[in-house]
């Protein structure tokens, strides 16, 4: 009975989801909201409002919120789910006409650092929160010392997912260095298999080969000059020399030929790989989780593995720095009345990371960013789990994706730029002088 | 209609018969400016007033948060001078022209096809109209699904002509998505030429069929002609609509791949809410709000739309 609601909450959750964000997209004439996720028992009016995305954890923030309003029937709260485009506009309009949620769904770094300065973010102060998150999860939404968001699914590096029974068909082994990458290109092409799937239309999984390349080559003191917007911060040789190592890759035929075409919520960049039409793909760790949910049997069979994205001959960065998305994040709005304010940060310090959520999260194959998960996953014995948080652990820098890093204009135009690398449509040295043009801007 | 009015001055009246006489006087009677006033409010409050706001925040400097700055003429400068206004312009040129092509003949010919009576082509004009029916972002996803390269009919699994990533492929996404909005907007302009066919009387049909004129025949010198009007009206709202396309286009290919398909409505959105540059956003908004105003006005005094006459005077 329970699951028939749950599922159907998320049924409507999803479709609420992706209807909101069409709309956001349309006329925008409608109004969008109450009518989704989770509602608090009684329909109380004076729910605590809490937005929510659509994603591979989205499911243990409903179980959260159901958990919280059993038991506090007299601080009911409110989720609702949103689907992944229009989101961020959706967030910035809402704050900006003063209906923001009491808490919000973000992902920390600049766009949540406008929010801090805008004073649309309450600090969390409860060490009861924010004493649980690994140092790499809680950088990316502190700022001047303070803490702004509160963890809610996993840590989330780039590694590279690859289908092992590919690798046997051709006898291959998993590239420990880019070069090696580049020397399997032809090996997969010559049995028809395309080396890399990659969701190109989407844009941002394009954005961890420049991450990774320029930290690998540069180290990650060339982007930090960037996030700095130092005056032809782009212009250091390392972001030359990766996007050129990008376009050999394309030019090679490293990539799945339809790339341009694929957005990854389709799934089907994901069914390539399970399907053996792709060997490898460089992606966030998610995508094991999205890929044990759409097939469970190829998960189960082993052949889904990992690597971490390859070292780089002769770079000055450390090949154990990561890029990706230390998690995304709950923060508390400012504006939010004081009774709102003490129902979610209770909610965030009882029910979101306890014993509970975490199991959830770890049963996805998904690693949240706590300390206190370590015994969990010890006990479970999940290869890929294990290699996510020991990779986290023991990297030395834990870089935010870049679009996230730097602030929504420059991101823009960094995507669209870094879309016309792929597509072979610019060269770095116009890429870096459009890029330049963008810190002069600010 | 007409006897209702209070008495007309004697003279006035034309003495050509009542129909068209009486149209051109009422023309001219005196009619309280209030009946103006709800379409008035309504089309202040909700086009002119936001219209003129965009038009203000094009001089500012906001990115949706706080109190826009004052910046002048700098986002007029930067929007004018920048390479990729005048690409999504050309863009959106591309489609227009594109769309009026594809769209013209096709809800012309159905129109005219579906606008006798019939049980038959009753079905099928309410079949054709599900097209319309069907939300732009539903009808982009069904089509993304549809032409995906590697699981979709445009994949191994489909049929061989289809076999191209036609989304994918900066050359052929335009003729794809051109393509994809008639699929969407024929419906509608097939309604407005059926309607419009079935207004044209009978006895012309029956006159020149006994002088010996063939269906071809028939159709260049009455339908066409009678059909007129509905053509400006049709043309007008698929030349202007065009200016518009922006959410099947987002969802389908979210613009790319690179400036492949970034259409000036588009161009504006990315700009406003992904780039979160209000101010120059507004700028673009401006342009496009006037490139949409002269685009009616000429259309309309092109094709004398304003002086309007009957088509069938003397019937």
């Amino acid at each position: 009975m329970s699951s028939t609601i749950a599922r159907r909450v998320r049924a409507t959750a999803a479709v609420v989801g992706v209807a909101l964000a069409l709309a956001a997209c349309g006329s925008g004439t409608t109004p969008q909201l109450g009518d989704g996720g989770t509602a608090a028992p009684g329909g109380s009016g004076d729910a605590a409002i809490v937005w929510g995305l659509e994603g591979g954890q989205s499911e243990s923030y409903v179980a959260a919120v159901d958990r919280w309003n059993e038991e506090h029937p007299d601080q009911p709260i409110e989720l609702q789910m949103f689907g992944n485009q229009g989101y961020k506009d959706k967030l910035r309009i809402a704050l900006g006409a003063g209906q923001g949620p009491d808490l919000m769904f973000s992902w920390g770094g600049a766009a949540l650092k406008t929010y801090v300065d805008a004073g649309y973010v309450e600090p969390i102060d409860d060490p009861a929160i924010t004493d649980r998150y690994l140092p790499s999860v809680l950088d990316t939404v502190t700022f001047d010392g303070k803490v702004y968001g509160a963890a809610i699914n996993n840590i989330q590096p780039v590694v590279i997912l690859y289908n092992d029974a590919v690798f046997r068909q051709v006898g291959a082994e998993p590239p420990t260095t880019w070069d090696e990458l580049l020397d399997l290109v032809p090996v997969f092409e010559e049995e028809g298999i395309a080396p890399i799937a990659l969701a190109g239309q989407s844009k941002w999984p394009q954005l961890p080969y420049l991450g990774y390349l320029v930290d690998r080559i540069g180290g990650p003191e060339v982007f930090d000059a960037i996030v700095a917007n130092e005056p032809d911060a782009w212009s250091h040789p390392a972001v030359t020399q990766a996007l050129t190592e990008i376009q050999t890759l394309v030019e090679a035929g490293g990539f799945v030929d339809d790339h341009a075409s694929i957005a990854y919520e389709t799934g089907a960049a994901d069914a390539l790989l399970y399907t053996g039409r792709a060997a490898m793909m460089v992606v966030l760790s998610q995508a094991y989780s999205n890929i044990k949910t759409a097939a469970p049997d190829f998960v189960e069979s082993g052949d889904l593995k990992a690597v971490p994205f390859p070292a780089y001959d002769g770079g000055a960065g450390d090949p154990a720095n990561l890029v990706g998305n230390p998690s995304n994040f709950w923060s508390v709005n400012a504006s939010a009345t004081d009774e709102h304010k003490e129902t979610v940060l209770a909610f965030l310090a009882e029910q979101v990371m306890n014993e509970e959520y975490i199991g959830e999260i770890l049963d996805r194959s998904a690693v949240p960013g706590v300390t206190t998960a370590r015994d969990q996953i010890t006990e479970r014995d999940d290869t890929f789990a294990e290699m996510v948080v020991d990779l986290t652990e023991a990297a030395p820098h834990f870089q935010l994706s870049w679009d996230q890093a730097i602030n929504p204009s420059q991101a823009e135009q960094l995507t669209t730029h870094l879309d016309r690398v792929f597509l072979l449509q610019t060269t770095p040295e116009e890429f870096v002088s459009a890029m330049n043009a963008t810190l002069d801007a600010q | 209609m007409t006897t209702t009015l209070p008495a007309v001055p004697a003279g006035a009246a034309g003495t050509r018969g009542d129909g068209p006489g009486a149209r051109r006087r009422s023309e001219r009677q005196p009619v309280s400016a209030w009946l103006l006033a709800p379409a008035l409010i309504l089309f202040g409050g909700f086009a002119l007033v936001p219209l003129g706001g965009a038009v203000a925040l094009s001089f500012t400097s906001w990115n949706g948060l706080g109190t826009p700055a004052w910046l002048g003429l700098d986002n007029w400068g930067a929007v004018l001078t920048d390479h990729v206004t005048w690409l999504t312009l050309w863009i959106t040129l591309q489609v227009m022209v594109g769309t009026w092509l594809v769209q013209t003949p096709l809800s012309l010919l159905l129109g005219v096809y579906l606008a006798p009576r019939g049980r038959w082509r009753a079905w099928m004009a309410a079949v054709y109209f599900i097209a319309l029916l069907m939300s732009s972002s539903a009808v982009a996803l069904v089509f993304k699904n549809l032409l995906d390269p590697n699981f979709g009919l445009a994949g191994p699994a489909g049929p061989g002509f289809l076999r191209h990533s036609w989304l994918g492929d900066p050359n052929t996404v335009l003729i794809a998505v051109i393509l994809i909005i008639a699929w969407h907007f024929v419906p509608l302009h097939t309604l407005l030429y059926q309607a419009g066919a079935r207004q044209i009387p009978g006895s012309l049909y029956e006159a020149a069929q006994l002088d010996g004129a063939g269906t071809v025949r028939r159709f260049f010198s009455i339908t066409m002609p009678q059909l007129r009007y509905t053509i400006v009206t049709s043309s007008t709202l698929m030349l202007v609509g065009s200016l518009t396309y922006f959410d099947l286009v987002f969802v389908l290919t979210a613009g790319g791949p690179g400036y492949a398909t970034r259409l000036l409505p588009l161009h504006m959105y990315l700009t406003g809410f992904t780039a979160t540059e209000m101010g120059r956003a507004s700028a673009i908004a401006t342009i496009l709000a006037v490139v949409g105003l002269a685009l009616s006005l000429g259309l309309t005094r092109l094709s004398g739309f304003t002086r309007m006459q009957s088509q069938q005077e003397g019937l």
